[in-house]
């Protein structure tokens, strides 16, 4: 199980960091992320969307609900 | 012995012995000469020993080079007779030879990937780009189908991520199909993404609305990391946005140009 390591905007995932910022959706507006299934979430990066789903943990913290789990992201 | 000719005298008939003398005129230095004697071992002595093979006389890739007959060597290289050549230019000589930027087409595939159903992002298909396939400055054009198979109402995505591994986890968004929404029958798209990549970063124009950000002068809203170095997955997956459609990956194409 992977684990994310959040930290004031920025999360480290597979020894990357990446920094938390907005991307533009299906719809064209400006997002921080978008849930894409009841456990799938895009989460917008500097580099680029990442897709996290809740076979990850955060901060060593597992999660059922996608949202909580964004939520721990941010 | 005094007063005979050498032809005269009686033959030893044996090789020279270390203790035998042999007669010599020493050069005094001064245009004269003094009668000595030398023993055989004097003479042997100054002699090039015996030639052994791997110990006195080297070897070429183990064979010995003593014996008769010719050794069979390679000919001379001379360009384009012996040796090709690359775009007309020989490849004989010193030094590094340059190799412009050229296309390579890693991957090319018509394989139907898993049909995903439910909703969800799943991974219908992936493809493995070795580390080193492409230069640090390159251009890629990829190009992925994906099908809606069924459902009578409903919007189906083709999306496609890069990843180290064959994971969706953790997996980077390169592109987004256009909605696919028609009911009932099979719809295939033919997507495109280009990706500009300068010092193993690359550029992506916006990833929704696919069709018209490629061909339109939007700016690059994003970079991300593309290390030849490592090996690169590219993961074909199929998003069920409402749960009601099956969708699938039916082929794929990679083209690159090394700058």
């Amino acid at each position: 199980m992977s684990n994310i390591k959040t930290s004031k905007g920025k999360i480290t995932f597979n020894k990357t960091e990446y920094v938390l910022q907005n991307f533009t959706n299906d719809s064209d507006e400006s997002v921080s992320y978008a849930l894409v299934s009841d456990s799938q979430v895009h989460i917008g990066t500097d580099k680029g969307i990442i897709l996290f789903d809740l076979s990850c943990t955060i901060n060593k913290e597992t999660f059922t609900d996608i949202n909580l789990f964004t939520a721990a992201l941010y | 012995m005094a007063n005979k000719k050498i032809s005269q005298l009686t033959a030893k008939g044996t090789a020279l012995a270390a203790t035998d003398l042999v007669e010599i005129s020493e050069s005094d230095g001064a245009g004269g000469y003094v009668t000595k004697s030398v023993t055989g071992a004097n003479v042997k002595s100054g002699l090039q020993p015996t030639l052994v093979s791997a110990t006195n006389i080297k070897t070429i890739n183990s064979t010995t080079l003593l014996g008769s007959g010719d050794l069979a060597v390679q000919d001379t290289l001379v360009s384009a007779t012996n040796i090709k050549t690359i775009n007309s230019n020989t490849i004989l000589g010193s030094g590094n030879l340059v190799i412009a930027g050229g296309q390579i087409v890693p991957a090319v595939s018509n394989t139907i990937g898993t049909t995903i159903t439910g909703a969800t992002i799943a991974m219908s298909d992936s493809v493995l780009i070795p580390a080193g396939t492409f230069s640090s400055n390159c251009q890629i054009d990829l190009t992925w189908i994906p099908s809606r198979l069924t459902g009578a109402s409903g919007t189906m995505q083709g999306l496609i991520y890069i990843n180290s591994t064959a994971s969706l986890t953790g997996a980077t968004l390169m592109g987004t199909s256009a909605n696919m929404t028609t009911p009932s029958i099979v719809t295939n798209n033919r997507c495109t993404r280009f990706i500009a990549v300068r010092s193993n970063v690359a550029t992506l124009v916006l990833t929704s609305g696919l069709a018209s950000s490629d061909f339109s002068p939007l700016n690059p809203t994003e970079t991300l990391p593309f290390n030849n170095s490592s090996d690169i997955y590219i993961i074909f997956a199929i998003n069920n946005v409402s749960g009601v459609t099956t969708g699938r990956n039916v082929g794929y194409r990679i083209i690159g140009y090394n700058l």
